[in-house]
C-alpha cells in the first residue's frame, strides 16, 4: 500500500510517492506537477485546478481561490447557487488529487500524508484532517511544511552535522523553523511563524496599488474598480515578471478600465513595506528559541514560491548575513519531504537510519487567575507545554484551589502565547470535582501530553484522594462529527472533475475565457472567434486536428499575455 | 532502585560508558537510542531519552559557560537539578519540587494556582550574557554614536521611533540590542502616579504601539519572560499601558516632568546603551543585583566615554537606585 504525499497549499497543491530511489512528484491529468488550488463550477460540472484558476477572471462568481487561508473559520464561499465551506473545498480540490495519483500510480489510495504550516493552530489542523475525511483519505500524519522541507534537504546528506534555517514564505502562510542534522536525526529545535502572511498578500498590495491607479486613469471610484477581477490577475503577473527583471509594462484596456503603468521593483518594495516587517518578529522569535545566533547556521534554506521574490531574498541575506540557497525547487520541496515522511511511516528500508523530531509551535496552558494589586483576577494564562518543546511529550504542573470550601475547579484549555487567555485560541475544558474541605485549599495535578500526531490529553489528578479525570481533545468546537462527514462525503461525491482526456482542452477553453476577459474590445471579437473555433472542433472529436489547434492556440494566446505584461 | 540509577544519570540512560568532554559522543549515542523507539507508541521512553539528552547537554555547557575552577562544581548542581526533574518527569519516585521560578515574577500567580515544577530550560545557561559577551563594548558605542551623529536636530521621541525602524531591517545581534536597551529605557522612565506605573516623556502613546508592531512584546509573553526576567515588572507596564490606550487613545501615557527633558538630542542613547550593557550583560553573570555589578564593572570602561557622559552617567544611576528604593519602600508601607 502506498502513502502519498500531499502539499495542500494557499497558492498551488502538489503530490508526491516515496520510491526506493527516494522521493518523486506525480504529476496531475494535465501533466503538470503543480495544481492550482482553486475549485470552480460551470453549472455542474466542477473545474478544479488551472482551468479553474482561468476561471477567476472570466467567471469570479463561481469560482473560489485561497480557502486554505479561512480553513477551522466558518466562512461560506458561494459559487453560484452554492454554498461550501472552506474545509469542502478542500475536500474537492483533494479529491482530485487523490483521483490523479489513483490514475498515476494505478490503484486505489488511501492514506496520505498532508503537510500544513507549521504555524498552522490545532482548530486549522482538525479542518484539514475534517477535509480529508470528506475527500475519502485517511491522514497517516500531518507533516509541518518546513519541517518537510528540511526533510527534502536533510536527506541530502543525512550524516553531515549541520544547523540550517528554512525560511518557507508560501502563498498564503509564513513559517521560519531551525534545524540541526546529525547522526542521521533530524532535529527540529525551533519553529515561528504567522499563518496569515504569505505571497497572496504581496499580490493583493499589488492589486490595491493598481486599483488606486486604475480608479484615477479610469476616472472610477476606486471601490467599483476594486470589483473587476482582471486588476487581480495583472496584479499576479506583475509580482512574478518583477521577479525575472527589474520593471514592467502593465496595459489594460477593457473599457471602462484604463491602466497604463511601469511598475519596477523599486515600487515593489515600497507597497510592500508592512508585510516585509511582518517577516522579522518570527525570525527573531525563532533564533531566540533556538538559542542561536545567526552565525551558528550552516546554511539558510528557501522554501514556498514567494521566496523567488528578489525583494525576500536580498532582506533575508541582509538579517542573517549568509546567502540563502534554494537548489531544490522551492515550491516542489516540501512535498519532496511530505513523501520522505511517508517513506518513514510505512518504514521504507531506504530510510532504517533516519529520524526526525519536531516540535510544538504553540504553547499550550490553562486559565489561572491571581492577585493583582490585592484584587483576585483570572483571565491568565499559565502555559504548561511550552512551545517548541520536542514532541512527544507530557508535562505536569499543580493547581491550587482558589478558597478551601471550593467544590469544583474548572481546567480550560488554551494554544498562544499571549498572557492573557483572551488572546489565545480555546480549544477545550474540563471540570474536576474535588473534595469538601473547609480548612485548607485543595491541590490539583494537571499533566498535558502532547503526541507526535498533535493529539492532545489532559489528565487530572486531585492530590488529596488521588483521583483522576481525563480530556481527549478531539471533539474541538466547530469540529465535524463523523456522521457529518459521511453526508458531507456523499453529497461532494456528486461533482466530479473531467476525465483525463478531457482536461486539457478544459483547461485551453478557460484559458482563452481568461483572456477574452482581459482583452481589449477589438481584440475580443477574435478571442470568440478563436473559442467558437475551438468548440466545434471538439464536437467533431478528431483528435489530430484538436491537437494542431491546441499548439496554435496555446502559442496565440502566449503572444497576446504578452501584450499586458511587458 | 532510584537512587542508584540517579548517580549515573543522564548518561546510562543514553548508553555512555564514560563521561564526555564534547557533543560528539553525547549526540551519537543519542541518535543510536533513538532509532530504535517508536515516537508515536512509545511516548514515555522518548521523554526520558530526550531529557537525558538535553540534561548531558547542559551539563558540558555549564562547563564551558563558567570558569574552570566551577566547572565541576557547577556541572554537578546543574545535574542535581536535572536528575531531580528527571524524576519529577518520569513520575518514578519522587515528590515535585516547589521551586520559585524567579524572585521578581509578579507574572507567577499568587493566589490562585500555581507551584511549579521546573523544566529542563531554566537550569541552562542565560541565553542574553551570551549573545553580549560576543559584542565588543566598541562596537556598541560606535553604532550608538555614529546613529546620533546622523542626525543630531531629532527630538529624543523622533531619536527613539527610528531606532526602532531601524531595527526592522538590522542585523540579528543589533536588533536585540536595541530591543533590550527599549526594555531597558522603559524601565527608566517607569514612574509611579496613583498607585500605577506609568511611562514618562519621550514615550508617547506613538513609541508604545511603534515598540509593539515592532517587536509584538505582548504577544510573546514567554520570550520576554525568559529572556528578560529583569524587565518583568516593566514589561507588565507596558501591557497596561498598551491596554489602556486600546480603550482610550488619548488620555494615558501622560506627559510628565522628564529626567531626560533637558538632556541632548540622541544622547539618551549612548547614555542608556552603555547602562544597559553594564548593568544587563554583566548583571546576569554576575548575580541580579544589577547595580552593584554595574558598579562594580563601571571602572572597566570608564576610559573612553567622556566626563560629561560619566557624570550623567552616575547621576541616572544614583537617581535609578533611590528611586527603585523609595518605590520599594512605598509597596511595604
Amino acid at each position: 500500500m502506498t502513502h502519498i504525499a500531499i502539499d495542500l497549499g494557499t497558492t498551488n497543491s502538489l503530490l508526491s510517492y516515496f520510491t526506493e530511489d527516494g522521493p518523486k512528484l506525480i504529476p496531475n491529468a494535465l501533466g503538470e506537477y503543480l495544481t492550482p488550488s482553486v475549485i470552480s463550477f460551470a453549472g455542474t460540472t466542477l473545474h478544479v485546478g488551472a482551468s479553474a484558476k482561468a476561471r477567476l477572471v472570466s467567471h469570479p462568481d463561481d469560482t473560489a481561490a485561497l480557502f486554505k487561508r479561512t480553513m477551522g473559520a466558518e466562512k461560506p464561499y458561494s459559487l453560484g447557487k452554492k454554498s461550501f465551506t472552506a474545509v469542502e473545498l478542500s475536500a474537492l480540490l483533494l479529491k482530485t488529487l487523490k483521483q490523479d495519483a489513483e490514475t498515476y500510480l494505478q490503484g486505489p489510495i488511501t492514506d496520505a500524508v498532508i503537510s500544513v504550516p507549521a504555524y498552522f493552530n490545532e482548530m486549522q489542523r482538525k479542518a484539514v484532517k475534517s477535509a480529508a475525511a470528506m475527500a475519502d483519505l485517511q491522514v497517516a500524519r500531518l507533516i509541518n511544511e518546513p519541517t518537510a522541507a528540511a526533510l527534502a534537504y536533510g536527506l541530502q546528506d543525512k550524516e553531515e552535522e549541520s544547523t540550517f534555517l528554512v525560511f518557507d514564505l508560501g502563498g498564503g502562510t509564513f513559517d521560519v523553523s531551525i534545524l540541526e542534522v546529525f547522526e542521521g536525526v533530524m532535529e527540529v529545535k525551533a519553529t515561528a511563524g504567522d499563518a496569515y502572511l504569505g505571497g497572496e498578500d504581496f499580490t493583493a498590495a499589488i492589486a490595491n496599488h493598481l486599483i488606486a491607479q486604475a480608479a484615477v486613469s479610469s476616472n472610477l471610484p476606486p471601490e467599483q474598480v476594486a470589483g473587476y477581477p482582471q486588476l487581480q490577475h495583472l496584479a499576479e503577473q506583475a509580482k512574478l515578471a518583477l521577479s525575472e527583471k527589474h520593471e514592467v509594462h502593465l496595459q489594460l484596456d477593457t473599457p471602462p478600465l484604463q491602466l497604463d503603468l511601469v511598475l519596477t521593483r523599486e515600487k515593489l518594495e515600497e507597497i510592500t513595506e508592512n508585510l516585509k516587517r511582518r517577516l522579522r518578529a518570527p525570525l527573531d522569535r525563532v533564533m531566540y528559541d533556538a538559542r542561536l545566533s545567526p552565525e551558528d547556521l550552516d546554511r539558510v534554506v528557501l522554501v514556498g514560491g514567494a521566496t523567488r521574490m528578489p525583494l525576500v531574498r536580498s532582506w533575508v541575506s541582509k538579517i542573517l548575513r549568509k546567502f540563502p540557497e534554494a537548489t531544490l525547487d522551492p515550491d516542489q520541496v516540501v512535498v519532496m519531504g511530505a513523501a520522505v515522511q511517508a517513506g518513514l511511516i510505512s518504514k521504507n528500508s531506504a530510510l532504517d537510519d533516519v529520524v526526525m523530531t519536531d516540535v510544538s509551535a504553540f504553547t499550550l496552558g490553562t486559565e489561572i487567575a491571581q492577585e493583582v494589586n490585592g484584587i483576585i483576577k483570572a483571565g491568565y494564562f499559565q502555559p504548561i507545554i511550552e512551545r517548541n518543546s520536542v514532541l512527544p511529550i507530557s508535562r505536569e504542573h499543580i493547581f491550587t484551589a482558589m478558597v478551601p470550601g471550593q467544590r469544583e475547579v474548572n481546567i480550560s484549555v488554551y494554544q498562544g502565547e499571549a498572557p492573557l487567555i483572551e488572546s489565545n485560541l480555546f480549544l477545550g475544558e474540563i471540570d474536576v470535582p474535588i473534595p469538601y474541605n473547609k480548612k485548607e485549599q485543595e491541590n490539583i495535578a494537571v499533566r498535558f501530553s502532547y503526541d507526535v500526531s498533535g493529539l492532545l490529553e489532559v489528565d487530572t489528578k486531585v492530590l488529596s484522594t488521588g483521583k483522576r479525570k481525563s480530556l481527549l481533545l478531539k471533539n474541538l468546537a466547530g469540529e465535524l462529527s463523523e456522521k457529518e462527514i459521511k453526508t458531507r462525503l456523499k453529497e461532494l461525491a456528486q461533482y466530479k472533475v473531467h476525465p483525463k482526456d478531457q482536461a486539457e482542452n478544459q483547461r485551453l477553453r478557460a484559458h482563452i475565457e481568461q483572456c477574452y476577459t482581459m482583452a481589449k474590445n477589438a481584440d475580443r471579437d477574435i478571442l470568440m472567434q478563436m473559442l467558437r473555433d475551438f468548440d466545434a472542433l471538439l464536437e467533431k472529436q478528431n483528435s489530430s486536428d484538436i491537437e494542431a489547434a491546441r499548439e496554435s492556440i496555446t502559442s496565440n494566446l502566449a503572444a497576446f499575455e504578452a501584450n499586458y505584461v511587458h | 532502585m532510584c537512587t542508584k540509577e540517579a548517580l549515573d544519570w543522564p548518561y546510562n540512560l543514553l548508553g555512555l560508558t564514560e563521561i564526555p568532554q564534547d557533543k560528539k559522543p553525547i549526540k551519537r549515542a543519542y541518535a543510536r537510542r533513538l532509532k530504535t523507539i517508536d515516537q508515536l507508541n512509545e511516548p514515555d521512553a522518548f521523554q526520558q531519552l530526550r531529557e537525558a539528552y538535553e540534561a548531558a547537554l547542559d551539563m558540558l555547557s555549564y562547563k564551558e559557560f563558567y570558569p574552570e575552577e566551577h566547572g565541576e562544581q557547577l556541572a554537578q548542581g546543574a545535574a542535581d537539578t536535572a536528575a531531580r526533574e528527571h524524576t519529577v518527569a518520569g513520575n518514578n519516585c519522587a515528590t515535585a519540587t516547589n521551586t520559585p521560578l524567579n524572585d521578581s515574577g509578579q507574572l507567577e500567580a499568587k493566589a490562585g494556582e500555581t507551584q511549579n515544577t521546573p523544566t529542563p530550560d531554566d537550569s541552562s545557561p542565560p541565553l542574553f550574557p551570551l549573545v553580549y559577551s560576543e559584542t565588543p563594548l566598541e562596537e556598541l558605542q560606535e553604532f550608538a554614536a555614529q546613529f546620533i551623529a546622523a542626525d543630531n536636530e531629532r527630538s529624543d521621541e523622533e531619536t527613539i521611533s527610528q531606532l526602532i525602524h531601524y531595527s526592522a531591517d538590522a542585523p540579528m545581534q543589533e536588533r536585540q540590542l536595541i530591543e533590550a536597551s527599549m526594555l531597558t529605557l522603559l524601565d527608566l522612565l517607569t514612574q509611579e502616579k496613583d498607585d500605577s506605573d506609568y511611562f514618562a516623556s519621550p514615550i508617547t502613546p506613538h513609541i508604545l504601539n511603534e515598540l509593539e508592531a515592532e517587536f509584538q512584546w505582548t504577544k510573546d509573553a514567554i520570550r520576554i519572560n525568559k529572556t528578560f526576567p529583569q524587565h518583568l515588572h516593566t514589561y507588565q507596564t507596558f501591557q497596561e499601558q498598551l491596554e489602556a490606550l486600546s480603550r482610550s487613545p488619548c488620555t494615558s501615557a501622560e506627559q510628565d516632568e522628564s529626567l531626560f527633558r533637558h538632556a541632548n538630542p540622541g544622547k539618551l542613547f549612548l547614555i542608556l546603551l552603555v547602562v544597559k550593557w553594564g548593568s544587563e550583560g554583566l548583571g546576569q553573570i554576575f548575580g541580579k543585583y544589577g547595580l552593584d555589578s554595574a558598579a562594580s564593572f563601571f571602572s572597566s570602561f570608564v576610559k573612553p566615554i567622556s566626563g560629561i557622559t560619566l557624570l550623567v552617567l552616575v547621576v541616572l544611576i544614583v537617581f535609578d537606585a533611590l528611586n527603585r528604593f523609595i518605590r520599594k519602600v512605598k509597596k511595604r508601607l
